[in-house]
């Protein structure tokens, strides 16, 4: 009983902590442009992170060390740098706009102008990450995040005529008004938002932080593959939502405030309650998981000790190296620079960095001095390789279609 | 100097003509036993002909997968090789230079590595 | 240290070709970028952000009047929108027209975008009284909304046209 409910928690917290500012900004772009003809994007996104999660879960069960560490010490100084330098800059990236996604949800929430709300965040993503307990903090999070289920209750509450959305689904085209650079320009951002680099690398120093062993590994397995995809539904609803209600209408989505319409107009106050909590609870969890990860990668290159599992005092540096980047993303933030739009880069820029993420972690999770009778199957290296080929082309693609489109405008 | 600085160097033989470049730097744990393991001796240099980028571990001959990687990783190593400590002539900032007459050992490593460098060719 | 350094062999040709075409790329892509953005492009896309920032407002303050909306909500969004048009508004305000013809494109936009702060200063005046004065209603708002959308879907049209 008690294992099932374990079972039952992983996986809600995983539906939960999929969605993030990217994944919110970037489905209510899309689906309020391209209605849900991007919606294949989605699939391949989760299919990938499914895929990385778990074999960097793998990793770090088989091997009792985070993704990372195994990384720098088998590629070398080099790799590892390059390694960690991509995945660190749209780490700080993404720690800024979920910030800013926290200060902009809790501005919806008291018209008190969110660059007032930008400390307060920035300050209780610390106090969390010095004082409280990981998987604590793991499932609040998680679950509360949860309530983001609104969005599908309202797709349903709006009674769309779910055949023109079926059809829009399963024969993608580029819409009127939209050019193929655009619509290939926001399925490379939709796929960097569904598989943030971050996600991999925290999965698997949360996986050290709670100490998993090879015994866990059915139940990370669970978590992932039953966890992901379900959130990957919540960020199609998302798409659904914005594509029922501010497609129609011609509005195209540049802001939070536009996000959340959709689902007030399908289910009023109480859904725009349940929405406003979810997304706080959504970006404040990603804030700490990306504010983690940055001090993780950082800890995990240079051999400091690190982990929330230490008290500070002993993982000085690490705790230090957090703070300092929760400061680099505040002094950006406080510039006036808007968050969405910074989300809407680091999703292209999580992109363009993925190749240097997941190549390493296939290469890792194959070496059999670390993995043991744990490396990949062939049915996963051959995914793998087709899905380091998609990542390389959408890396290669993203730049000279940022220019062309204008980033998408 | 710092062994990390030596890695893309060019290595030249004793005439002067540009065989590749240090794309590895081999040791021996067979020194003076430690609490934790022996001390570290350099064996040598690992030369390579077209790129000095680091093997991935592919060097290791039992590591295959996933397949397509590992030939792409050995096809660009290819015709590496290992040369000894003691057939190096100079170690320059600019050049490493090797003496006349040098063996080529195999660049591979047998077993996961913990083996000394094969018999090469 | 080193007592006899061998002449360095010299670099292929390759490099510098690269460099080459890589400049070109660049300079095509540039052009392609400037070629799309002239005055009457520059209109178009502040009209086009601008008449989906008015539709939001105006979803905004539909779903306050049928209260599937808090007042935080309504202003916080009003508030986005306006802000989008403001952007086109000063976009569109330092276009240096060189024609009569983007001369007159210009007028007129700015013209509509400036019926649109004003309704906007309807709208979000509304929101923010909650007493019964002489503040404007919501539906006073949304009528100013309305007007300044038709003028914004005019010149769009015009704009699409040309």
């Amino acid at each position: 009983m008690k294992r099932l409910l374990g079972v039952a928690l992983g996986i809600l917290t995983a539906i939960g902590g999929f969605v993030d500012i990217g994944d919110l900004v970037t489905n209510a772009v899309v689906g309020s442009r391209f209605g849900l003809s991007l919606v294949w994007v989605v699939a391949v996104g989760v299919v990938g992170i499914c895929l990385f999660a778990n074999m960097s879960g793998r990793v770090a069960a088989a091997s009792g060390r985070a993704t990372f560490e195994v990384i720098r010490e088998r590629l070398g100084p080099r790799a590892g740098l390059a390694n960690l330098s991509a995945s660190f800059l749209i780490n700080l990236m993404t720690v800024t706009a979920e910030i800013g996604g926290v200060a902009l949800a809790l501005q919806l929430a008291s018209s008190v102008h969110y660059l007032l709300w930008i400390p307060v965040a920035a300050v209780a993503v610390w106090l969390v990450i010095w004082r409280v307990k990981f998987s604590i903090m793991e499932n609040v999070t998680g679950l509360l995040g949860l309530t983001l289920i609104v969005f599908a209750v309202a797709l349903f509450l709006l009674k769309p005529d779910w055949g023109v959305l079926a059809g829009q689904a399963l024969a993608p085209a580029v819409p009127d008004g939209e050019t193929v650079p655009t619509y290939w320009y926001y399925a490379i951002a939709l796929f960097g938002a569904a598989m943030t680099p971050y996600e991999v690398f925290f999965f698997s120093s949360g996986a050290v932080e709670e100490g998993w062993t090879v015994k866990d590994l059915v139940q990370s397995r669970l978590n992932v593959l039953v966890g992901f995809p379900l959130g990957g539904l919540l960020s199609v609803a998302i798409a659904g939502c914005a594509a029922v209600v501010l497609l129609p209408a011609g509005i195209a989505v540049t802001s939070l405030s536009q996000v959340i319409l959709p689902v007030a107009e399908g289910a009023g106050k109480l859904g725009l309650a349940f929405v406003l909590v979810g997304v706080v609870a959504a970006t404040f969890g990603a804030a700490l998981e990306t504010t983690l990860s940055s001090g993780y990668t950082l800890a995990q290159f240079f051999g400091w000790s690190w982990g929330k599992f230490r008290r500070p005092v002993q993982a000085a540096r690490f705790h230090l190296a957090m703070i300092i980047c929760l400061l680099v993303g505040l002094a950006v933030l406080a510039t006036g620079v808007d968050p969405v739009l910074v989300t809407e880069y680091s999703v292209v820029f999580s992109a363009i960095a993925l190749p240097l993420t997941y190549l390493p972690i296939l290469i890792v999770s194959n070496d059999p001095q670390y993995m043991g009778q744990h490396v990949n199957g062939r049915a996963v290296n051959v995914l793998g390789m087709a899905y380091l080929v998609i990542i390389l082309v959408a890396s290669l693609a993203a730049i000279p279609l940022m220019i062309v489109t204008g980033a998408g405008s | 100097m710092i062994l990390g600085d030596l890695l893309g160097t060019p290595v030249r033989d004793a005439d002067g003509g540009r065989l590749g470049r240090v794309a590895d730097v081999r040791f021996v744990l067979d020194g003076t036993p430690r609490q934790l393991m022996s001390e570290a001796r350099v064996l040598g240099l690992v030369v390579s002909p077209h790129s000095a980028a680091s093997f991935l571990g592919y060097e290791r001959i039992n590591l295959a997968q996933p397949w397509p990687l590992a030939n792409l990783l050995r096809w660009r190593h290819r015709g590496s090789y290992l040369v000894l400590w003691e057939d190096i002539a100079m170690v320059g900032k600019d050049a490493v230079r090797l003496r006349p007459g040098f063996t080529r050992y195999s660049a591979s490593l047998e077993d996961g590595g913990r083996q000394r460098a094969g018999d090469g060719k | 240290m080193v007592l006899n350094t061998p002449a360095s062999p010299p670099l292929r040709g390759s490099r510098p070709r690269r460099r080459l075409s890589v400049t070109v790329l660049c300079a095509g892509l540039a052009v392609l970028v400037v070629g799309c953005s002239g005055v009457s492009g520059s209109v178009a896309s502040a009209v086009k952000d601008s008449s989906s920032a008015v539709a939001t407002a105006r979803l905004a303050l539909r779903q306050d009047m049928e209260g599937k909306l808090t007042r935080a909500a309504t202003a916080t969004t009003l508030d986005d929108a306006l802000r989008e048009v403001d952007t086109g508004r000063s976009t569109v305000q330092k276009l240096s027209p060189a024609t009569r013809e983007d001369r007159d494109t210009q007028r007129q936009a700015l013209e509509a975008l400036d019926a649109c702060a004003a309704a906007f200063a309807t709208a979000r005046a509304a929101v923010s009284a909650d007493d019964v004065g002489s503040a404007p209603t919501t539906a006073d708002g949304d009528r100013a909304l309305a007007a300044a959308q038709d003028a914004l879907n005019q010149l769009g049209d015009k704009a699409g046209g040309t």
